[in-house]
């Protein structure tokens, strides 16, 4: 098995790095991988395949983290953004599209009302606390600590160029730990907007952690009591677990949820659906971007939703991920290795039980994408449709070799 | 006045301590303080350092002593930022002023921090002296961050929120070594290898690499891409470390 070179990429980053502050920004740096062992920079991308710039090939499970749910270049959905194209994008005025768009994702979101459209996820969550602040004429928004909600600076997880009076109103729980949590809101009596949480717990780092029923029901509850907003950050779960909304899945109703990456398979669009009673506020909030309301995007949703009804796609996305799992945790074994596999198998997070700090992961997964599978050591991995029963064998295969390695440079636990 | 108090802090427990290994690098330190055998506390309300010279060599603890030979008192941590930036201040030697002679040989002396962490591209060609200056950034770095991140309320709130553990800093292949411990929201730096449990690394590739991000010549983002610095284990960590680093220089004199 050979393994690959990553020399066209180590060039493209020395030319980068004269004109582009750090090469790559954002969670793309190569420090956030294992630089060295992966690529920098795509070629091409088709299926759940894709093409660095030096030519190798590679069986994802990142899916573009999280927007490429049907595959890479889906054929249908590329066919009729065909036709979409020639109509034109960005025009003075939204198209009907977007009235259609808005229509169908309220009859498929269980508790929706109404719907607007952003460009990224960030967009999206921002816009939810900033209607159930003008809602609840609070200041607070509480939110689990490791959770990410975006870049937007009251919720950046960055440092650069923020103030701390930008993240003063911004205070953060445990998940899971209620009690945590009506502590916090007892603490802010009638200063808490809203409660954001991701319907499982997916920080960076470590393990994934799905939310209790008492949890869920506790919160919904002391929204109510406290005449707080509950927001669903649904950016990354979003119609990977059920069309209806991850709140669907998990059995909760929050009055404000984001979506975005999965909705419109790679199409930059984001969305924020809401109840009846916080429509009013919604109308009182200066939402725009020059992009917002471009008609390809929201073509590329619509056409998206309806394959993923269509094709049952959620279905397929649980079993190929159940597969993946049970394949690692079965080499695992045979290496000496315990994996711990945490979140819903869609969007798993894939670490071994004996190493919280991650080195044995950094260097499965480097073996591994030298071999061309790209698994990634610090963040869940996401399926999509594109995935089958073949691609996951052959990703084991190369699996088997990486936990050889690790196997060697470690020992068994 | 929390500027001033890191500023401060950042003098006398990470410049002012490099000393330690000038004066048994440089000849021209060891001769100045050939025959001194006495002790020199330079403080300012609440913290201090002090300086043993002893038999030509020279040991610096990180904290005020009793009955020092000489004690410089700086009123304010104002007036030792002055005096780091070059500004003339006169800290009062409060006790121990008939030793005072010695003080006025101390000025050459504390100059040559400032050439070791200027020098030219001429002196760090030999790799003997670039191990010698990396080594002076390295603990700089150590001690600096320390004041930093216990000092800076903005600083201070990602250590409290970091979990504990050790980050060790190699520069490969044969060092110098350092590491930074964080415990309970404190910073515990140290020189050489932490022989515990490491929780991640930092790790230059040569001396050149190092050299390079001490001085701003390399920010870390370009650095681990080009594959001069490499990360692993606890990434958190490493990041933390990072923050910390990049606010350093706004609390040094331009060195």
């Amino acid at each position: 098995m050979g393994v690959y070179k990553f020399d066209k990429s180590f060039e493209l980053f020395e030319r980068a790095v004269k004109v582009i502050p750090g090469g790559v920004y954002g969670h793309r740096h190569p420090g956030f991988f294992v630089p060295g062992s992966y690529p920098y920079y795509v070629s091409r991308a088709e299926g759940c395949h894709f093409w660095d710039v030096d030519g190798n090939e590679y069986i994802d499970y990142m899916c573009a983290f999280g927007p490429i749910v049907l595959g890479y270049n889906y054929p249908p959905l590329e066919m009729e953004m065909d036709k979409w194209r020639k109509k034109g994008d960005a025009f003075n005025l939204p198209g009907e599209i977007m009235v259609e768009l808005a229509e169908y994702l309220t009859g498929l979101i269980t508790g929706a009302d109404w719907v607007v459209f952003g460009k990224n996820g960030s967009d999206a969550v921002t816009f939810a606390l900033q209607v159930a602040r003008e809602y609840t004429e609070r200041k607070k928004v509480i939110v689990a600590k490791g959770a990410y909600h975006g870049s937007h600076p009251w919720c950046t997880p960055g440092q650069g160029g923020i103030l701390k009076e930008e993240k003063m109103y911004t205070l953060s729980f445990k998940f899971n730990d209620l009690e945590g949590l009506k502590k916090l809101v007892s603490e802010n009596k009638k200063e808490v907007a809203a409660i954001v949480i991701t319907p499982h717990h997916h920080p960076v780092f470590c393990d994934s952690e799905l939310p209790s029923k008492e949890f869920l029901e506790g919160i919904e509850k002391l929204c109510k009591d406290e005449g707080i907003i509950f927001i669903s950050d649904d950016i990354r779960d979003g119609f990977r677990l059920d069309l209806g909304g991850s709140h669907e899945y998990f059995g909760f109703k929050p009055q404000l949820i984001a979506f975005g990456k999965a909705m419109a398979n790679g199409y930059p669009i984001s969305a924020c659906a809401g109840t009846e009673e916080l429509k009013e506020a919604a109308t009182r909030i200066y939402f725009t971007g020059t992009f917002h309301l471009s008609t390809l995007p929201m073509a590329a949703s619509l056409t998206t939703l309806k394959e993923l009804k269509e094709k049952k796609v959620t279905e397929h996305l649980f079993k190929m991920g159940s597969i993946l799992a049970k394949g690692l945790i079965k080499l695992g074994e045979e290496h000496g290795q315990e994996i711990k596999i945490t979140g819903p198998p869609p969007i798993p997070f894939m670490r071994f039980a004996d190493d919280k700090d991650l080195f044995k992961s950094q260097l499965f997964c480097a073996e591994a994408c030298k071999r061309g599978i790209y698994f990634h050591p610090h963040h869940n991995w996401f399926l999509s449709f594109a995935h089958t029963e073949e691609d996951i064998k052959k990703s084991l295969e190369v699996a088997d070799v990486a936990f050889k390695i690790v196997e060697e440079e470690f020992g068994k636990k | 006045m929390e500027k001033d108090l890191i500023s401060a802090g950042i003098f006398l427990r990470a410049l002012l301590p490099l000393l330690e290994k000038i004066c048994s690098f440089d000849e021209e330190a060891k001769e100045i303080i050939k025959g001194w055998n006495l002790s020199l506390m330079l403080h300012f309300p609440g913290e201090g350092t002090t300086l043993f010279f002893k038999d030509g060599r020279l040991k610096v603890r990180r904290e005020k002593v009793l009955l020092p030979s000489i004690a410089l008192y700086f009123t304010s941590p104002a007036k030792v930022v002055k005096m780091m930036f070059g500004e003339k201040v006169i800290p009062l030697p409060w006790w121990g002023i008939w030793r005072i002679s010695v003080l006025k040989n101390f000025e050459p002396l504390a100059k040559k921090i400032e050439k070791y962490l200027q020098a030219d591209e001429e002196f760090i060609k030999d790799e003997k002296n670039l191990r010698f200056v990396v080594s002076l950034y390295l603990n700089l770095i150590l001690y600096g961050v320390k004041e930093v991140g216990e000092k800076e309320e903005k600083a201070d709130k990602i250590i409290s929120n970091t979990p504990d553990g050790v980050l060790q800093i190699n520069v490969l292949p044969d060092g110098p070594y350092g590491y930074l411990q964080i415990r309970e929201g404190r910073i515990y730096p140290g020189e050489g290898k932490w022989e515990g449990k490491v929780n991640a690394f930092m790790e230059f590739a040569s001396l050149k690499a190092a050299y390079e991000l001490f001085t701003r010549r390399l920010d870390g983002s370009t650095g681990i891409g080009l594959l001069k610095i490499r990360i692993r284990g606890n990434i958190p960590l490493v990041e933390v470390l990072d923050d910390i680093l990049g606010k350093l220089p706004k609390y040094l004199p331009q060195v």
